[in-house]
């Protein structure tokens, strides 16, 4: 009988710290970091021939990092890291599509990461000719981040032709060679990249993006009709709410502030970047803090 | 070679009195059970994380059994002078080596074998599972699944020669690992250093160091199908052969010299 006390004893001691230690695990821990990985070439030999097995535990590794980070503590994950994981990881395992399409995800947000992130996927894309995804990647980064419609067309006819039944990549290819609307293919991109991901958090990203997005769409076709009307360009988003044009501005889900640019497109304080680096995080807070004004 | 068949079938059954098929019959399951939460966390290609976890497991696994089951073979023995009747016996001492390693390969054989069926019945049950049309390569499968045997069976002719020499069982188990730790790796540093990665200061001698090496021990890279499996990507029937006829020769070369050597010592 008093065995039996005891065992419960202990048994409730072990759900009383079960339910309590997480809290004061919350409390105490300490910043997460995703560590610097050895180079690639001493993963390979201490993988003992299970390189690829190697490279899956690396990118699981990232990517339960950046849902903590992101996800879980709502703090910035520290991208430079996470390309370096991701690339050390594609170079043990060069066709590992999952590292390819992670990065892309994280990283094609944030302008100054375009050319290694580029370079990342163009290794990917030499392992993986088959793969459709990975040409419409860069294609992407070109046109949006690099704003090179030349190469971007170039890439979106490559992934065209590996996957001619897709209609989207027909639709951007054609919208990039003709350098259309860059907002409208930029909706059209977002809305297959949410209709294809399994991914909570990934989808999320893309949603704001869209919205984001789709605010400035809003905005641009405001200005036009307001060209129509007036026959000049409005200085300043107040102006198409003063003459009725729109009701209200729209809420740049990044934070910022919209604005026309001196070239009469619309842009935002917040830019639609989240940090590649401390530095570009600090930038971006200077710029928030005076919202330009057209002709100013 | 009645004498040789007599201690492979002994050996055999020694594997299946340690109730080694039982535990892999529990492993086998985790495996299935494992593969599908491992490769759930996959983004895009779930099917090529449970193939390329299946095998990997499968590798290390076979690996590890084969470190202490070719230790059990013939070391363990010696330690404790179990086999000091039988060698008394009119009976030759490389019939004795070679039944040996004969039940080793059988028992890894069905380790293998076993713990492959159970990989495949669970990657097509997530097939099974999964939306639109997916193939699963099962001919790329199995031959990564030899090319593991091949690497176990390498690894056993190396522990036999090593146990063949060796006063206790702790020589063999340290030499067995330290060529498998070369032997997995003499391919990727001599490319590496083929690279130029290493640049001009990287001494001469080394990289005829290197060469030697790379000679001498066995390449267990040249086993390595996985990559195949794991992508489905073209496999030549020739690369398999000149694998297989690179292990049968190494094999039998190490089983000569253990052979020799047993022949010519004191028990």
């Amino acid at each position: 009988m008093k065995r039996i006390g005891l065992g419960i004893l202990l048994l409730l001691l072990v759900a009383l710290t079960t339910y309590y230690y997480p809290k004061l695990q919350r409390a105490y821990e300490p910043s997460l970091r995703l560590h610097r990985l050895p180079p690639a070439f001493a993963l390979k030999i201490s993988s003992f021939g299970n390189k690829e097995l190697m490279a899956t535990l690396i990118f699981y590794n990232t990517e339960f990092y950046f849902g903590e980070k992101a996800g879980f503590r709502k703090e910035t994950p520290e991208l430079k890291l996470i390309y370096d994981a991701l690339n050390k990881a594609t170079d043990l395992d060069p066709r590992n599509m999952d590292c390819y399409y992670f990065a892309q995800g994280t990283l094609s947000w944030i302008k100054p990461a375009i050319p290694v992130l580029n370079k990342l996927l163009e290794k990917g894309f030499k392992h993986r000719p088959w793969d459709w995804y990975l040409p419409f990647f860069i294609g992407v980064n070109y046109y949006f981040q690099l704003k090179d419609p030349v190469h971007a067309a170039k890439y979106m006819k490559k992934a065209a032709r590996l996957n001619p039944r897709s209609p989207v990549l027909a639709t951007l290819a054609a919208r990039m060679l003709y350098q259309g609307n860059q907002t409208q293919a930029g909706i059209i991109y977002l809305k297959s990249l949410i209709r294809e991901t399994t991914n909570p958090l990934f989808r999320k990203k893309f949603e704001k993006r869209l919205h984001a997005l789709e605010a400035i769409y809003f905005l641009e076709r405001g200005i036009k009709r307001y060209e129509e009307k007036f026959g000049k360009s409005p200085l300043e988003i107040h102006d198409l709410m003063r003459t009725g044009i729109i009701r209200k501005t729209p809420v740049d889900p990044y934070g910022g502030m919209f604005y026309i640019g001196k070239d009469g497109r619309v842009y935002t304080t917040s830019k639609l970047a989240e940090g590649w680096s401390k530095d570009e995080r600090h930038k971006d807070r200077k710029i928030r803090k005076s919202v330009p004004k057209r002709g100013s | 070679m009645r004498s040789i068949l007599a201690f492979a079938v002994t050996t055999l059954k020694g594997g299946v009195r340690d109730r080694l098929l039982q535990g892999l019959v529990l492993v086998g399951f985790l495996l299935i059970v494992s593969t599908a939460v491992f490769s759930s966390f996959s983004m895009r290609q779930p099917l090529e994380v449970a193939i390329n976890y299946s095998l990997s497991v499968i590798h290390i696994l076979s690996i590890i059994m084969t470190l202490f089951f070719g230790l059990n073979l013939i070391a363990r023995e010696l330690d404790s002078k179990e086999n000091h009747f039988i060698l008394s016996q009119p009976i030759p001492r490389s019939s004795y080596l070679i039944g040996k390693y004969g039940g080793f390969l059988l028992n890894i054989f069905a380790i293998v074998t076993i713990l492959g069926l159970f990989s495949i019945m669970g990657l097509l049950l997530m097939i099974s599972g999964a939306k639109g049309s997916v193939s699963f390569p099962l001919m790329k499968f199995v031959s990564a699944l030899l090319g593991i045997f091949f690497s176990c069976s390498i690894l056993g002719a190396i522990i036999v020669l090593f146990t063949s020499v060796a006063t206790s069982s702790i020589f063999p188990f340290l030499m067995s690992c330290a060529v498998y730790a070369i032997g997995e790796n003499t391919q990727t540093v001599r490319r590496y250093i083929a690279s130029g990665m290493v640049g001009k200061e990287f001494p001469p001698v080394f990289r005829l160091l290197t060469d030697i090496i790379y000679c001498i021990f066995p390449n267990f890279a040249l086993f390595d199908f996985k990559a195949y499996a794991i992508y489905g990507l073209p496999f030549s029937g020739r690369l398999l052969l000149v694998s297989v006829a690179y292990g049968v020769t190494y094999v039998a070369v190490c089983l000569f010299f253990a052979v020799v050597l047993f022949e010519k010592r004191d028990i």
